[in-house]
């Protein structure tokens, strides 16, 4: 046998590979409903993290945004001298967690609350201006993202002899960055069982076409087939369920997050804003079909051990 | 070429296949296994082919014990044996040509030493022109051919037929019978378990006859010019 050309390069490639990758295919286009079954599974079980984690990425813009919008308003003693009160806005300005101040005097105050309110005629009336002078101080990021400190800032600022009054609302952005939270913890949760359902279906489909296929694996191993030889094909069909289970998954996710984007653009619109969902990166999707891949052909591998003895 | 040194095979349960059976074959012999149905033919034969191992001593193939074969080591040993079974087992999945060319493919062998050799396999067995066709729309005699054809492809050692002829009727049964004797001819080793009288009739050879499990005779080739057994 040795003045028989054994195949190297490129038609080792094609013989043991491109050969094996169309025999796979065709192999599971033999058996459509079973395919379609399996990738829909491996879709939808990828897909609900996915979204979930869309969403959580959605609601960390979200309070980033509003991070920015995060100030505290100190109302002033009525009785400062301006003079005072210049000092006071440049001690505040100085201060280590405060990114910016804003000073809003009584007059500006009465003229933008004319404005807003819709009274601006019964106020013309008034004898004398009733609103303090408003010290608007922005606080820093690091500040806003820790509820402690920033309630820590608060109490220190309205300690200051010159200041009546102080406030500094987070609650709803807290309640915001707490749906964010959850929103990352179910995709984390759901997507580790989910991605054990993926595990288990691919290795289902792989079983059941392992067992349709006995004889033909037994009358193999007779002629001297290895288990590589053998496994190959089966890696190949895991492969190709992986691949396009995750191109689904990116797909059904997208449709999802496009109509849930289509309802959040009109809720925004109620409050003056616009807002654009994210979708996931060219770099998170490739991610999570790699992701798929390899689970599916961890499942592959897992239920060929069970057959090795055939 | 083969050699049994008291090899015993049971299974679980205790019952005996092959009870401490010792024989040699030489290269190039043509050997009839006879024996009634359960006699163990079949389990020698797999015992050569390392599909089972033997409970007890030693089996030597070109002077290698291959009882003592590791894993990995037994897929290599195998592509040095031919093997034929009464109920064909091909790949009906696969067209003729397919099934032919599956051990050259196993043994990784360029494509075109498959062609060349596939079709020379499918031309001695005469099936050239059923190439394409698949095996569940070929007669039970001609699936045997395309059997025999994959058997010996890969040119190998020896070709273990395990009641080659069982299912096909006497016409069909010298025919197959034909294709073993041509290939023996060529100098490769045939091992041919059956408990069809007529073959013999047809090809004398040498005879070893199991009973339950034991190797009771051990009739060497008849004299050619006596036609008694030496």
């Amino acid at each position: 046998m040795s003045d028989n050309r054994r195949a190297t390069g490129r038609e080792w490639f094609i013989l043991n590979h491109w050969n094996v990758i169309k025999r796979s295919f065709l192999a599971l286009l033999t058996s459509p409903f079973r395919t379609c079954l399996t990738l829909s599974v491996i879709a939808v079980s990828l897909a609900i993290p996915m979204t979930f984690y869309v969403l959580y990425l959605n609601a960390l813009a979200v309070t980033s945004r509003l991070n920015d919008t995060c100030q505290i308003s100190l109302y002033l003693r009525a009785d400062l001298t301006s003079e005072q009160t210049a000092s006071f806005v440049e001690k505040i300005r100085s201060e280590p967690d405060v990114r910016a101040v804003k000073f809003i005097s009584k007059d500006e105050g009465l003229k933008e609350f004319s404005k807003i309110s819709g009274f601006a005629e019964p106020i013309k009336y008034l004898a004398d201006n009733p609103l303090p002078d408003v010290l608007v101080v922005m606080p820093a990021e690091e500040v806003v993202a820790d509820h402690e400190i920033s309630e820590a800032m608060l109490k220190r600022l309205i300690a200051y002899g010159e200041v009546e009054q102080g406030k500094f609302d987070l609650m709803w952005v807290k309640r915001l960055k707490g749906i964010g939270n959850l929103m990352r913890n179910l995709a984390v949760s759901l997507g580790v069982m989910l991605l054990a359902g993926v595990i288990l279906t691919v290795a289902n489909t792989v079983r059941i076409n392992v067992m349709s296929r006995r004889e033909e694996i037994t009358i193999m191993r007779f002629f001297g087939a290895t288990d590589s030889f053998i496994a190959r094909p089966y890696i190949y069909s895991g492969i190709m369920l992986g691949f396009f289970g995750g191109l689904l998954a990116w797909w059904v996710n997208e449709f999802f997050v496009l109509c849930a984007s289509y309802i959040v653009n009109e809720l925004a619109e109620l409050y003056g804003e616009t807002y654009q969902m994210s979708l996931l990166s060219f770099g998170e999707t490739s991610f999570v079909v790699i992701v798929s891949v390899l689970l599916s052909v961890i499942a592959t591998k897992i239920s060929l051990s069970r057959f090795n003895n055939i | 070429m083969i050699r049994f040194e008291q090899v015993s095979k049971s299974y679980l349960g205790g019952f005996q296949a092959i009870q401490q059976v010792s024989f040699s074959i030489a290269k190039g012999e043509m050997v009839y296994l006879r024996g009634h149905s359960g006699a163990g033919k079949s389990s020698l034969l797999k015992l050569i082919s390392s599909i089972e191992q033997p409970s007890l001593g030693r089996i030597f193939f070109n002077g290698h014990d291959i009882t003592r074969l590791g894993r990995d080591q037994i897929p290599e040993f195998r592509r040095q044996i031919g093997m034929i079974f009464q109920d064909y087992r091909l790949i009906n999945s696969r067209t003729v040509y397919e099934n032919v060319a599956l051990p050259l493919e196993i043994e990784g062998y360029c494509s075109a030493d498959i062609a060349k050799r596939t079709n020379a396999a499918l031309d001695y067995v005469g099936l050239i022109d059923k190439s394409r066709y698949y095996p569940l729309t070929l007669s039970g005699g001609e699936q045997q051919r395309v059997g025999i054809a994959r058997a010996i492809v890969h040119s190998p050692k020896i070709l273990l037929a395990d009641e080659p002829t069982g299912n096909l009727d006497p016409e069909m049964s010298a025919e197959i019978l034909k294709l073993f004797t041509v290939f023996n001819r060529s100098g490769a080793t045939v091992l041919l378990a059956t408990h069809d009288s007529n073959l013999f009739n047809l090809k004398p050879c040498r005879q070893l006859v199991l009973k339950r499990g034991r190797l009771i005779g051990d009739y060497p080739a008849p004299d050619k010019g006596t036609g008694k057994n030496v």
